[in-house]
């Protein structure tokens, strides 16, 4: 019994529906409210789907606000909301829902339009797979690994398009520069997660996570942790990694021209890419939703999440920009040459442990 | 009034092949190249949703993820980095070549066709044992089944690496001799 089902038994439309004279439309209607009335109506838009993850994805904002403003000795938002100003993120969105959507005069229009959209749909589907806890989870796709991944692959190309389309000369800097470090990341980051895989003899994250009911991942597999947490924050394009949206070289990157709702769309998608991120992390390294069972399954793994995007933003507060040629680099030279030596260790844990 | 017989099953297939036809004309016609970029991938999105139709999941995955995650980068790219004239079409004619081609297509349509008729195996019906798609299966038959073809497709694919820097190193030297 769920809120939908109580709504709909308030409404009554069933009954209204049955008053219908014609046969067929009588049926489609109730195939309607039989997919309303489902678990898994519930689940995309309440429970682990779009309400959830909106209003969580809004206090994550809220905590980059404040515990970076406490890393650097400010005092961050205060007023909006009763408790340090906990309701910041909700009036800024309602400050961009008022401002004016200025397109470029030389913009191609149609794409320029289409790719908030595009970001925050794909963003929003990466989340269908990741499970709060052994039956919250929307789709439990048995590649959910691969799935997530190639969806990332997407967010590149998406990029590079928002540059192109804003026919402007930052933008599109931005947008080649989050194409180099989004494509040369994958690698490491696909590399680094097989080792998980290779522990866990699955693609499937209900499966991951309960491979690590006796051994986190993150013990066994400590550098390959650290490699992923590093691709992941390059992905992310956050700092030490912004390159593509570096403010004071590049305005803001491939979203320069964004102004008003688009740039609010582009902003919710970064961030729930952030919230993605380091569910992902959490999923693979940090045993997901296993915990001691006082609380239920999905708080641990919300409160593992957190703390990941707290570390992110610790290291958004006290580390300086990398360059371009320099992350290019650290990930062809180092991180490449290291998840190899993570697989080959990972395949070593395996015999011995298992 | 009557609603259609079709499944649902069978509604999503046209969509989709709807879908990534248009998107393929698209990309073989579109004036700005970008655009045809664009609906290359999507095109190439269209045939991961049919690959998920067919519950091969683990290809629709890698489909998306080499084909838009790799080619359309790697077009993106040629074409972000070569001069904008170069791209620039001329208006499209009927030529000779025009002619052969679309008599071409056509003729291959009316085989692949004939022969969807001719044959009873094409039919829609599923089988009754469907066969298991699971990763584990499939990394069974990959490396204990077609073991060897994996090993000799490993060795094709280094060799093309080799090749590819070799040609690169030699370029590289023919530079520094000038």
């Amino acid at each position: 019994m769920n809120i939908i089902n109580i709504i709909l038994d308030f409404l009554n439309l069933e009954n209204f529906i049955s008053n219908i004279p014609n046969a067929d439309v009588q049926e489609l209607l109730t195939i309607v409210f039989v997919f309303l009335r489902s678990d898994l109506f519930f689940k995309i838009l309440f429970f682990p789907g779009i309400f959830t993850i909106l209003i969580f994805v809004a206090e994550l904002m809220w905590l980059e606000l404040k515990f970076l403003a406490k890393v650097q000795l400010r005092v961050g938002p205060q007023y909006a909301g009763r408790i340090g100003g906990i309701l910041q993120p909700i009036a800024d969105f309602i400050k961009l829902l008022f401002k004016e959507s200025i397109v470029p005069e030389k913009a191609s229009k149609v794409l320029f339009l289409l790719i908030p959209i595009m970001l925050v749909t794909l963003a929003a589907t990466t989340l269908t797979v990741i499970p709060l806890s052994e039956t919250d989870v929307i789709s439990n796709l048995d590649v959910g690994l691969l799935f997530t991944f190639a969806i990332l692959a997407m967010f590149p190309v998406i990029a590079l398009l928002a540059g192109w389309a804003s026919n402007s000369k930052y933008p599109f800097i931005g947008g080649i520069r989050a194409l180099f470090q989004q494509v040369s990341y994958e690698v490491p980051l696909w590399l680094s997660a097989l080792g998980v895989v290779i522990l866990a003899e699955s693609l499937n994250f209900t499966s991951i996570i309960k491979a690590q009911s006796t051994f986190w991942f993150i013990l066994l597999l400590p550098l390959g942790a650290f490699i992923f947490l590093v691709a992941i924050i390059a992905e992310l394009e956050r700092l030490p990694f912004d390159i593509p949206e570096a403010e004071s070289e590049i305005v803001s990157g491939w979203m320069a021209e964004y102004s008003g709702l688009n740039f609010g769309l582009i902003m919710l998608s970064l961030y729930i890419k952030l919230y993605f991120g380091a569910a992902l992390f959490t999923a693979l390294f940090l045993g997901g939703w296993l915990g001691p069972s006082i609380l239920p399954p999905a708080f641990w793994f919300l409160t593992k999440t957190v703390i990941v995007v707290s570390i992110i933003i610790l290291l958004r507060g006290v580390l300086p920009r990398f360059r371009l040629a320099d992350l290019l680099q650290i990930g062809w030279r180092r991180l490449l040459i290291l998840s190899m030596v993570n697989i080959f260790l990972a395949i070593t844990v395996k015999l011995v442990l298992f | 009034m009557q609603i259609s017989y079709l499944s649902t099953a069978e509604i999503v297939f046209i969509l989709i092949a709807a879908v990534t036809l248009i998107a393929a004309i698209i990309a073989l016609e579109a004036k700005e190249i970008v655009y045809g970029a664009v609906s290359l991938g999507v095109m190439f999105l269209g045939i991961a949703g049919l690959y998920i139709l067919l519950d091969a999941n683990y290809l629709a995955m890698f489909q998306i993820s080499v084909y838009i995650g790799a080619v359309v980068v790697l077009i993106l790219f040629t074409i972000m980095i070569v001069p904008r004239e170069i791209w620039l079409r001329r208006a499209f004619r009927i030529t000779p070549e025009v002619i052969a081609g679309i008599l071409a297509s056509l003729m291959l349509i009316g085989s692949i066709g004939f022969l969807y008729l001719l044959t009873p195996a094409w039919s829609l019906t599923p089988s009754e044992a469907p066969f298991d798609w699971s990763v584990r299966r499939i990394a069974q038959s990959i490396v204990i089944e077609y073991g060897i073809a994996l090993q000799i497709l490993a060795l094709v694919l280094f060799a093309g690496l080799m090749g590819a820097l070799t040609l690169a190193k030699v370029e590289e030297k023919e530079e520094e001799t000038k």
